[in-house]
């Protein structure tokens, strides 16, 4: 089933053109990494399907049916940039307004604690703590706490790593994966921390200057990003002649390091360039991170 | 809309600043009726009777319980300056908060969440508003008397009616800050546009009074004013049919007007 998708959606701000024609498609169960440099139009595509601003022009469906209404609200969740709430409330009280929001009924108490054990917040369950003493992960968590009360069936999380400290990052990371996994959510989640959100996505979309250049899935990403060898040598150019002598093809050369892309027996190489009397001082295999990839994409733009 | 209500009427509760707000009112509108007093009778020993409308002073207001209640819901005093502050703080905290963003993203329409928000005002403005009027007709009535010819059966009615013109008064101010609390959607800034405002009206309508309240094109446009409609409500135990009517049809049209220019500039405005 197709969570969303965008037919040549636009934003327009006066001349700037924010969001260019964007056509994408979010399949259920996907969890979409949405990357692009700052201005890129990551977080206005997401305002625009969360229905706080409006398109220019193009359009958007939600769960194969029309944009944001009523009916597919309830299935929608969205944390866009800073978390909403009202700091001068309890966790409990948040949740109680977002039930009033939502329109849920019955024993809702049950539902809240749930929501925020989910999320790691069982110690608020209590707390009489105001949310604006809360950390900023903590806050995070509780928007999201806050999104799990209507049941949804896609979050739209923009950069929801963004302030949090290391172990902020790998618990935001956890709940993802386990709302993924055990509650079948689907996610599009835009964030500058490449590596990061390798590590949840199952699929990416490449936005550039309000362009989507390139959607992949993981694993075409990972096809894509070869396994390579790279050697640091003392004589380069000798060992670049070396091991294409010995029916070595693709090699780059940037300054002492040796990018070798075949597939090579290293105790072999190693052996060859010693006798040609060539030094190595390190051998590491590198596969092209999602950071390489992007900037590749890029064209060293970003 | 119900949803809507339910949510804005628990943040209400929640919200320190509607209580603050209540108190602050409260305490100037005890202030306002004890300073006058002690002004009046302990410092200028004006006697009694020069007060109460049996034998008043010229310029000054015939001070009586009757008169207290209904400065209440007068947008120039004290208390109706920090009501429209907190109403601006209260409106606002949404999009300090952005918890717009809640409302709009579960599917409310952006009319719905304003009419919300404007309902949920007009009730605790009216409450704060009937809280300090009882006060003010209390305390007035205990120092100088509820009016010059004593309080009647019949004057309950009248009570009603005044609350009500009141309220319907005030509501103009309401509707004036909410639209620039959803225009602006800073805290900061509409609290000052507020007191600015509150302070070019009244100037605007001093000017025009003593500029000449007898000219035909000066009463046109003083006619316009709400201060104008507050000085017949206040000037007058009943409001003359022809001053009521058109206080009635002016209040409701500036009521009208401001949300609906209220709810069409949110339509078009982006959420951040």
């Amino acid at each position: 089933m197709e969570i969303l998708r965008t037919k040549d959606l636009t934003k327009n701000y006066k001349s700037q053109i924010a969001v260019n024609k964007v056509n994408m498609v979010i399949n259920e169960g996907d969890i979409y990494g949405f990357i692009g440099e700052n201005g890129a139009g990551k977080t206005t595509l997401i305002r625009m399907v969360s229905g706080l601003i409006k398109p220019t022009s193009g359009d958007y469906s939600l769960f194969e049916k029309g944009g944001l209404n009523h009916s597919s609200a309830s299935h929608i969740g969205a944390v866009v940039e800073t978390p909403s709430l009202y700091l001068n409330m309890t966790a409990m009280e948040n949740l109680k307004t977002q039930a009033y929001i939502i329109g849920l009924k019955g024993d809702l108490n049950k539902r809240f604690i749930d929501s925020l054990n989910l999320v790691g917040l069982s110690e608020v369950i209590e707390s009489k703590k105001k949310v604006k003493n809360f950390s900023l992960g903590m806050k995070q968590r509780l928007s999201i706490a806050l999104t799990l009360l209507s049941d949804p069936k896609f979050l739209l999380l923009d950069e929801p790593m963004n302030g949090l400290d290391p172990e902020g990052i790998v618990s935001m990371r956890n709940l993802i994966i386990n709302l993924n996994e055990e509650r079948g959510i689907t996610f599009l989640i835009s964030s500058h921390i490449l590596e990061e959100l390798s590590r949840v996505a199952t699929r990416y979309g490449f936005i550039h200057k309000g362009v989507l250049i390139k959607e992949i899935s993981k694993e075409e990403l990972i096809s894509q990003g070869k396994k390579h060898t790279v050697m640091v040598v003392d004589k380069p150019e000798e060992t670049l002649q070396a091991l294409k002598s010995i029916g070595i093809e693709q090699v780059e050369v940037e300054g002492h390091a040796v990018k070798v892309y075949d597939e090579i027996i290293i105790s072999d190489i190693v052996l060859s360039l010693s006798q040609k009397g060539i030094k190595i001082t390190n051998i590491i295999q590198k596969e092209k991170s999602i950071e390489e990839f992007y900037l590749e994409l890029m064209g060293g733009e970003a | 809309m119900k949803n809507l209500l339910k949510a804005d009427f628990f943040r209400l509760c929640k919200d320190k600043s509607a209580l603050v707000g209540l108190i602050i009112t409260a305490a100037l509108s005890i202030v306002s009726v004890v300073l006058m007093y002690v002004v009046f009778y302990l410092i200028l020993e004006i006697p009694p009777g020069a007060l109460d409308g049996s034998d008043s002073i010229p310029g000054i207001p015939v001070l009586t319980g009757e008169y207290f209640m209904k400065s209440v819901f007068q947008s120039s005093n004290n208390a109706g300056i920090v009501l429209a502050i907190v109403i601006g703080m209260i409106a606002t905290k949404d999009f300090s908060f952005n918890t717009i963003r809640q409302k709009t993203i579960h599917g409310h329409s952006r009319t719905n969440i304003y009419l919300s928000q404007f309902i949920t005002i007009v009730v605790y403005a009216a409450v704060v508003m009937i809280i300090n009027a009882v006060i003010s007709l209390a305390l007035g009535s205990i120092f100088f008397g509820y009016s010059a010819s004593g309080f009647e059966a019949s004057d309950l009615l009248y009570i009603v009616y005044s609350f009500g013109m009141g309220l319907l008064m005030y509501t103009v101010i309401i509707s004036l800050v909410l639209m620039i609390s959803f225009l602006v959607k800073s805290t900061g800034i509409t609290i000052v546009i507020v007191i600015g405002l509150s302070f070019l009206l009244s100037m605007v309508y001093s000017i025009l009074v003593m500029t000449g309240g007898s000219n035909d094109i000066v009463q046109f446009f003083l006619n316009l004013l709400p201060d104008q409609h507050f000085a017949w409500y206040l000037s007058n135990h009943w409001m003359a049919s022809k001053e009521l009517i058109y206080s009635l049809a002016m209040s409701t049209l500036y009521i009208v007007l401001f949300t609906t220019l209220g709810i069409t500039m949110f339509n078009r405005t982006d959420i951040k």
